[in-house]
């Protein structure tokens, strides 16, 4: 008999995830202090190869992705049997499926997920900044089916293999699948509406927390909060090469780096959904 | 009849049905037997599952898809069952990995995750989570002449020694170019996956060194390398957390051998948690560091 206890924090990269895990984290904790960024649980992580390779018994490093791919639900299945908790757990993956009726995230353990969706445009500029790569490097990207995280078969990578597809590939393969509920969040408005966005994401989940709880978590995880402990003790999930990671967290300074062709390459491969989730009117022009 | 092959790794006299060119050979009475036979499908009285092992009492099971399963008993008996009832690379691999590291557990012995070099007369372990660099390190000492004593996994002995594992490491492609070693002569660990069977010869050293020290890798994503001695019980966890397949332990029933040995072994060894930066890995620099801080020496 399964569980239905975990709840997939999934997004696109830099679309506002590490945010919301803070904000969980400081919901379910009892501590008067904001949490620590840098003890968000590695557990948290399912690409994490520690708890791949804890949970099957084997290194991953000995297998090959498709290997890896099929046992994945399986280490999920058991990490939910062991938990008497909700787990939270960070996804970049799109969805798929990994065997015939097999999703890489096995519905039969899912709560819901939490799709958390932002601007490409801005998210490009984050991107970019984030890996030190050029912002046309990140178009292709973002445009890209087969873009994945952690993909070489030549050297081992700190996590295990992440197919991403494009941006609106992701998009889709989240918002689109019917076998896990799913409530798409908008980076705009966790900005710009915080505490009705968090709190409808806390209602979704059927967690049990008042008003004012919520509202003493958003301001926990107060940007300036969280770019303050990185500043001081720095932010493990950070690249080594970007400067930080809590960066500036803005909706539309995409405009202060993206020139016309870009923002083009972006809108004609992406129309459709950002015209879905209000990136853009019908008539092309842009809302943020 | 089948031929019978005669050898020596990690301390123990190993006699198995099929043939296993990785170890190295030897005469004696055997501490182990490895044969190819029916596998049971599943063991009564399991205390821990995972998901492609079960464990009991002096009782292992361990299934690789595709490839091979393996059953590990008493400590001294391990039985591979194939569909082709043939031992290759892949089906060794997983056998010198997780069923011997089980077969550890189950003698009362310390497995660490690691790969151990030989410092003078004693042996240091390069530890850490998958990925950190542990065999990089150290097939980086081995170019520089220092002497490898085991990749993967080190077993501690009940003297608190290292024991030596067998003339081997698997290094991944990148690192291989960087340490320009040549592949073509090289075997790839399985088809799909770059990462190669490297024979250390003449690099290896072997016969048993007691431990001194234990240097955890981590990395972190800022310039410039640290060190912190780890000492109570930040000591104790980190050794405990980077025993090898630690998971198994529960499932064999050796919560109380593993803390026993750890609380024997600790006061006898120093424990350093070393930094370095995360990507890309600079293996000469960051052995350059470890001789130096370490005063590390042949």
């Amino acid at each position: 008999m399964y569980k239905k206890n975990v709840i997939w924090l999934a997004s696109y990269p830099k679309s506002g995830n590490t945010w919301f895990r803070v904000f969980i984290t400081n919901l379910l904790s009892n501590s008067d202090a904001p949490a620590n960024i840098n003890d968000l649980s590695e557990t948290s992580i399912s690409s994490s190869r520690k708890v791949f390779d804890d949970y099957t018994g084997l290194s991953s490093s000995d297998l090959s992705f498709e290997e890896i791919d099929k046992l994945r639900p399986e280490v999920y299945r058991m990490q939910s049997e062991e938990s008497s908790e909700l787990l939270f757990k960070k996804v970049h993956d799109k969805f798929y499926f990994v065997a015939e009726n097999q999703p890489l995230f096995p519905p039969e353990i899912s709560k819901g997920v939490i799709y958390l969706i932002r601007n490409p445009l801005d998210v490009i500029v984050s991107f970019a900044y984030h890996s030190s790569r050029p912002v046309n490097k990140m178009i292709s990207a973002l445009n890209n089916p087969e873009y994945a995280f952690c993909d070489k078969n030549d050297k081992l990578q700190n996590q295990l293999r992440q197919i991403l597809g494009s941006w609106s590939g992701h998009v889709q393969s989240w918002t689109e699948q019917k076998l896990i509920p799913v409530h798409v969040i908008r980076y705009e408005d966790m900005i710009n509406n915080t505490f009705e966005s968090f709190s409808k994401a806390i209602r979704f989940l059927s967690i049990e927390k008042t008003d004012q709880q919520i509202r003493d978590a958003i301001q926990k995880s107060d940007f300036r909060i969280l770019s303050g402990q990185e500043k001081i003790s720095g932010f493990k999930e950070k690249m080594i090469q970007s400067k930080s990671f809590f960066r500036k967290g803005k909706i539309g300074d995409w405009r202060n780096h993206l020139d016309k062709e870009i923002q083009d390459k972006i809108i004609e491969n992406h129309k459709d959904a950002m015209i879905k989730f209000g990136y853009l009117t019908s008539e092309s022009k842009l809302i943020y | 009849m089948p031929a019978i092959y005669t050898y020596k790794a990690f301390g123990l006299i190993i006699q198995s049905e099929f043939e296993i060119p990785e170890f190295m050979t030897s005469k004696g009475i055997a501490d182990i037997e490895i044969n190819l036979g029916k596998v049971p499908e599943k063991l009564d009285r399991v205390i821990k599952k995972g998901v492609k092992y079960q464990a009991a009492r002096n009782e292992f099971l361990l299934e690789v898809d595709q490839i091979a399963r393996y059953y590990v008993k008493n400590g001294c008996e391990i039985r591979v069952e194939t569909s082709t009832n043939h031992a290759d690379k892949e089906v060794r691999l997983f056998l010198l990995g997780s069923a011997f590291g089980a077969l550890f557990l189950q003698r009362g012995l310390l497995p660490i995750h690691g790969s151990a070099i030989k410092f003078g007369n004693s042996a240091c372990i390069f530890s850490g989570v998958s990925g950190v660099g542990k065999s990089s390190i150290a097939a980086t000492f081995v170019l520089k002449g220092f002497q490898l004593l085991a990749d993967d996994i080190c077993v501690i002995d009940n003297k608190l020694s290292v024991a030596p594992g067998f003339p081997h490491m698997k290094i991944w492609k990148d690192i291989l170019d960087s340490l320009k070693i040549k592949t073509e002569a090289l075997t790839e660990i399985r088809p799909e996956i770059k990462k190669y069977h490297m024979p250390v010869d003449d690099g290896f050293y072997n016969d048993s060194l007691p431990l001194s020290k234990i240097f955890i890798i981590t990395t972190k994503n800022t310039p410039g390398y640290e060190v912190e001695e780890l000492k109570g019980l930040q000591k104790f966890n980190a050794v405990k957390s980077n025993t090898y397949r630690y998971r198994f332990v529960g499932g064999l029933e050796k919560q109380l051998d593993h803390f026993q040995t750890l609380n024997k072994l600790l006061p006898e060894i120093k424990v350093y948690r070393v930094s370095r930066p995360q990507s890309p890995i600079m293996l000469e620099e960051f052995a350059d560091f470890l001789i130096n801080t370490f005063k590390l020496d042949v």
